[in-house]
């Protein structure tokens, strides 16, 4: 396969799911609603509000919401598909049906992000709470890699999540444990040693501290590489449990042909 | 209709409601996804109200976080028991019937609160001892009947707004606002008296009496008048939920269209 003609389909796909998304009662809960009210809670209610609590606060509520949209959105694509009947179109095209579904979890997240960062910018405005961001093209390479890699996250959700009848029920219980340990409203520094060794292993913990230094000025290139080298695990992952999951489903004739 | 009658009916409802809530939430998954989500969600918010306002900030967070945990598993499903009718297109089938439709609607959504109740106090005994509170657990525990209220305040609020978003299949849009609103508003994480026009929104939402009365009552300050609120408050929720599904029911019967439709 070409790669521009697999660029081609990703960027399709992604503008495809981006259209279908618009913005849907869904979307105005989690992108809109939600990073409004943490906004607000955290802020009025850290005892010190310096420029450097105001800086983590943003940048952690921002991505602690990407957290939330991916499971609830880009982890349901796979499940949308079998609903709609357009899974077995998927994976017997000419391209391999991961690059879709990639395609398709890139579209979600990247719309969400634009809604996401539009609200936290609009509250920011309206509580009249200044942020400046020393480093602006760090903070948006930091950005973009965060959204690649929640991407790829969910993409490995929406495999999960395609195994079971329970995926709504799922999604909820995988929320709150990454908002506590995945390092971002939560400092790794205050849990035990062994959560905050796990906590290493969770790519949304580097994106929020090397966001947060640049926001701040300084910009560590090893948090970036550590960030890189999680998304690329998570990559390698997604691509072998999707091919579990359609392994199986062509086995047991659940690609919902009919 | 008799009494003996009407109590059997009840039953047969209360029942059914069962059946629906162990469909959507079989053990299995009450124990693996729901009560995990309740302990996680509020130890979260404990840890968050420690990290952001120390020690102080921790307990409030931690009484706090326990009504939002509740707050959790009612919003999707207590409204979701209109939608389903909505969807599987049985509304007409429930206005002919013998039982209000408002009645039914009230009964099946009592599974709910019970269980969020109940997974309140499991939360209770394990978050207390992880978050270092472990002399709040018993008192909190004597205190279950108040969080009992404010599932029932806050079931009667998500089933208003349910019913009044469904016309517009927003419902889930009204649904998690009222959720959101309650994070806000609700006294469950900002102590009141921070942000005036949060503290005026949050004197009509569920929770918000019931905190406060329940914060009183473990400094041994008097709360029968918090209390007291709290209920009021699910009383006009409730209210609202009767009156939107007798003007639906009634337009339906009028344009000869199915219930909120």
């Amino acid at each position: 396969m070409r790669p521009g003609a697999a660029l081609w389909m990703v960027w399709t796909a992604a503008v495809t799911q981006a259209r279908m998304q618009g913005l849907n009662p869904g979307m105005i809960v989690l992108g809109i609603i939600q990073p409004a009210v943490f906004l607000a809670i955290t802020l009025r209610t850290a005892e010190r509000l310096d420029t450097a609590t105001t800086q983590r606060i943003t940048v952690a509520v921002v991505l602690t919401v990407l957290w939330n949209t991916t499971i609830w959105v880009a982890g349901g694509i796979l499940r949308g598909e079998v609903r709609g009947g357009t899974l077995a179109a998927n994976l017997t095209g000419a391209h391999p049906g991961y690059l879709i579904l990639f395609g398709k979890c890139l579209g979600a997240l990247s719309h969400a992000a634009v809604v996401i960062v539009g609200s936290t910018a609009a509250t920011l405005l309206v509580t009249r709470t200044p942020v400046r961001v020393e480093r602006p093209g760090w903070a948006l390479v930091g950005a973009v890699v965060a959204l690649l890699s929640g991407t790829v996250l969910g993409t490995l959700l929406a495999c999960l999540f395609i195994r079971t009848h329970y995926g709504t029920q799922l999604s909820g219980v995988l929320m709150y444990p990454i908002y506590l340990v995945g390092g971002m409203l939560i400092p790794p520094d205050v849990l035990p040693e062994p959560v905050e060794r796990f906590s290493a292993l969770i790519s949304l913990r580097w994106a929020n501290a090397f966001i947060t230094h640049a926001v701040g000025g300084s910009v560590r290139p090893g948090e970036l590489t550590v960030l890189c080298g999680l998304t690329l695990g998570y990559a390698v992952a997604a691509v072998w449990l999707f091919g579990r999951v359609t392994h199986n489903a062509r086995s047991e004739g659940r690609l919902v042909l009919d | 209709m008799s009494s003996t009658d009407l109590l059997g009916r009840l039953r047969g409802v209360g029942r059914f409601a069962l059946v629906e809530f162990l469909t959507m939430n079989p053990p299995s998954i009450v124990a693996t996804a729901l009560l995990p989500r309740a302990v996680v969600q509020t130890l979260f918010f404990t840890v968050l109200g420690g990290v952001l306002s120390g020690a102080d900030g921790r307990r409030f967070a931690f009484v706090g976080g326990l009504a939002m945990s509740l707050v959790a598993v009612l919003i999707g499903d207590v409204g979701e028991v209109p939608v389903a009718d909505k969807w599987a297109g049985t509304f007409g089938r429930l206005r002919t019937g013998v039982l209000h439709p408002f009645v039914l609607f009230v009964v099946r959504c009592w599974p709910y609160p019970v269980t969020a109740t109940a997974l309140t106090a499991v939360t209770i005994v394990c978050v207390g001892p992880l978050t270092g509170q472990s002399g709040l657990v018993l008192p909190l525990l004597s205190w279950l009947p108040v969080y009992l209220l404010m599932a029932l305040t806050s079931a009667a609020t998500v089933l208003a707004a349910a019913l009044l978003a469904l016309g517009r299949r927003a419902e889930l849009l009204a649904t998690n606002a009222v959720s959101f609103g309650i994070l806000l508003a609700g006294g469950v994480f900002l102590p009141p008296g921070r942000v005036p026009v949060v503290d005026a929104v949050g004197t009509v939402l569920p929770i918000r009496h019931g905190l406060l009365a329940l914060r009183a009552g473990l400094d041994g300050r008097p709360f029968a008048g918090e209390l007291a609120a709290e209920a009021l408050v699910g009383a006009g929720w409730l209210l609202v939920a009767f009156v939107v599904t007798v003007v639906q029911a009634r337009r339906a019967h009028r344009l000869g269209i199915d219930d909120f439709a």
